[in-house]
């Protein structure tokens, strides 16, 4: 492997380069515009509470073709706005007009008897005829991370005292193998 | 490749480090790692000898880097011999006590094609930046870890479950660290390791969120648990069984899965491996059905690998999903299902590549009174991929898929990974 230094330096100005385009490129992007919409459905409806990705979607993870049906077999709350209410996910400026159209029309996609927006209004599911059946809220699923580093500070001592010792330690072991003939 | 001991050595490769981590901070994302099981159509088919994690992924030992050059990689010099590119940031050796790279990954464009009223899309957004290594403090005691950053919106499946930093309000930058480990090797075959590690199951490829990772929750995007893992690797057997304590970077308790995992291959040629998995998990409320009802989950499967030509490598695995969820009252709910895909890699020239993969999904139709069957859950659903992936430059891979699902889309990205 023999090398110049002329040339790593050549490199190393490569890589630099690189790295500044990829970062230059990837800052203040747009991200993907869908997991927002529950919370936009909550703000113009004024919903008691954001929904989870399954109030569309199977399950709370969401994703394209995952759309849930009610639970009587009927096409469901999301599959409604898309095909009768020209719902475009990935449109967010279209949402408010999707949303307004949905509320003035007496949609009941369960059968229950209450449109779907009278269901979340009043917390409940729109896929679901079973009395009092409740949405699944977003803020009811896991909470993500360890330590909280905004304005509250740490609320999880032992993830910051186990990466400290675990610095401690490499760092200790690492002087003292040099330290050894 | 590299020499142990040299001071000086040792404070430029932290130098280059210490440059490099802010800048990559600036990028922000959610994405996947790499690791190519069809390396098996050159004759590597046990991932110890080019990652440091047994099971593949993330860390390359000193022999991946050497690989990378000279048979990953196209060469355009038309040489065979390890070149000074392959180290760290082309030229940084690194200290034999320690291994050190990283991956940033970036999706330039994912273009949804335009179906019914929906209209097409396209996105731009940083898929990784992690910076991941591994530290040999004594000789057979391992400390391995990766780190990294993300944005995620609120509600995104992606990044979250990996987060150290509790930034839960959607669009802001967080912490992860996808894996995080101590290991000891007890022998030249046995290596034990207890921290968040992937779950050895099924072929571990990078493309996340394909149905058989997605279905199974064992992608490298962000499904790792917390455990303590047990791998062996010698003559045509490799395996790791892993005991699931839960995911302590999601929080309350009742959503963590406790359980195990495994995976065993057998090598019955030089270029052909048959493999079993099966991963039994239970936790009080499932993370994505959310019902508050205790879920037993269960994926049990088989796969291959078989490199019929030098050029092609056929990947396969087929999954058996199980899940009951019980009630407070009433009777139990469960689902029966299955999952699998095939996929065949085809090198046109060295670092060329076309990959064709067709995959389905039936997770099963719930058992209660009512449910219906829909595509994926009681019905199958079809996908398809179609893809072109070039390794371009040592460090450096570019890819392009075509993907046919219930909406079809176009996606490129470019991976850098140092």
């Amino acid at each position: 492997m023999s090398r110049t230094l002329s040339n790593r330096a050549l490199l190393a100005r490569r890589f630099y380069a690189s790295a500044l385009a990829l970062a230059a490129l990837s800052f203040g992007l747009p991200a993907s515009a869908d997991p927002g919409l529950p919370a936009e459905i909550t703000s113009d409806w004024g919903l008691p509470c954001t929904p989870s990705c399954s109030i569309c979607h199977l399950d709370a993870s969401g994703g394209p073709g995952r759309i849930r049906a009610t639970t009587n077999g009927n096409a469901g709350f999301g599959d409604n706005l898309r095909n009768n209410h020209d719902l475009n996910v990935y449109t967010p400026s279209t949402w408010k007009q999707t949303f307004d159209d949905a509320k003035a029309h007496p949609d009941d996609v369960d059968g229950d008897g209450k449109t779907d927006y009278d269901e979340l209004v009043a917390g409940e599911d729109p896929n679901d005829p079973a009395p009092g059946a409740k949405y699944a809220c977003a803020n009811a699923g896991p909470e993500f991370g360890c330590v909280r580093v905004a304005k509250q500070g740490p609320v999880d001592g032992v993830g910051s005292v186990s990466a400290l010792v675990t610095i401690f330690v490499g760092v200790a072991l690492l002087r003292r193998r040099r330290r050894s003939p | 490749m590299s020499s142990f001991g040299r001071v000086g050595r040792v404070t430029r490769a932290l130098r280059a480090l210490l440059f490099a981590l802010p800048l990559l901070f600036l990028v922000s994302w959610s994405g996947d790692s790499h690791a190519y099981p069809w390396m098996i159509k050159h004759g590597f088919a046990k991932c110890a000898s080019c990652h440091t994690d047994p099971m593949g992924g993330e860390t390359l030992t000193g022999f991946g880097r050497v690989i990378s050059d000279t048979t990953l990689s196209s060469r355009y010099d038309g040489g065979k011999d390890p070149r000074p590119l392959a180290e760290l940031f082309f030229g940084v050796e690194e200290p034999r006590a320690l291994s050190l790279g990283g991956s940033v990954r970036y999706m330039d464009a994912l273009y949804t094609l335009p179906e019914g009223n929906q209209k097409g899309k396209l996105r731009q957004f940083p898929m990784q930046a992690d910076v991941y290594g591994e530290l040999r403090p004594l000789d057979r005691l391992r400390i391995s870890g990766s780190i990294g950053a993300s944005r995620v919106p609120l509600n995104s499946p992606y990044a979250t479950a990996a987060q150290i930093t509790k930034n839960n309000d959607g669009d802001q930058f967080n912490a992860i660290s996808r894996t995080h480990w101590i290991g000891y090797d007890i022998s030249d075959e046995f290596l034990v390791r207890a921290g968040r590690m992937n779950l050895p199951f099924g072929v571990r490829i990078p493309e996340h969120v394909m149905y058989v990772r997605k279905a199974t929750r064992t992608d490298r995007e962000s499904a790792q648990q917390h455990g303590i893992a047990l791998s062996y690797s010698s003559g045509r057997i490799r395996g790791e069984v892993m005991g699931i304590l839960g995911n302590y970077q999601i929080s309350p308790d009742k959503f963590r899965e406790r359980g195990y995992s495994l995976y065993g291959e057998y090598l019955l040629g030089l270029r052909t491996a048959i493999g079993v998995s099966s991963l039994v998990t239970t936790a009080e409320d499932d993370r994505f059905l959310q019902t508050g009802n205790p879920y037993l989950r269960q994926a049990h499967g088989l796969t291959a690998r078989v490199a019929p030509l030098p050029e092609l490598a056929v990947l396969a695995e087929a999954d058996l999903l199980l899940g009951t969820e019980t009630p407070k009252t009433g009777a139990s709910i469960s689902t029966t299902g299955y999952v699998g895909m095939v996929q065949a890699d085809y090198e046109f020239i060295q670092g060329f590549h076309g990959l064709v993969t067709g995959e389905v999904v039936d997770t099963g139709k719930p058992n209660s009174k009512g449910a219906v069957a829909i595509a994926g859950a009681g019905k199958p659903q079809f996908g398809a991929w179609f893809s072109v992936g070039w390794f371009f430059f040592t460090h450096f891979d570019a890819r392009v898929d075509f993907v046919v699902r219930d909406e079809k889309s176009i996606q490129s990205q470019i991976h850098y990974y140092f």
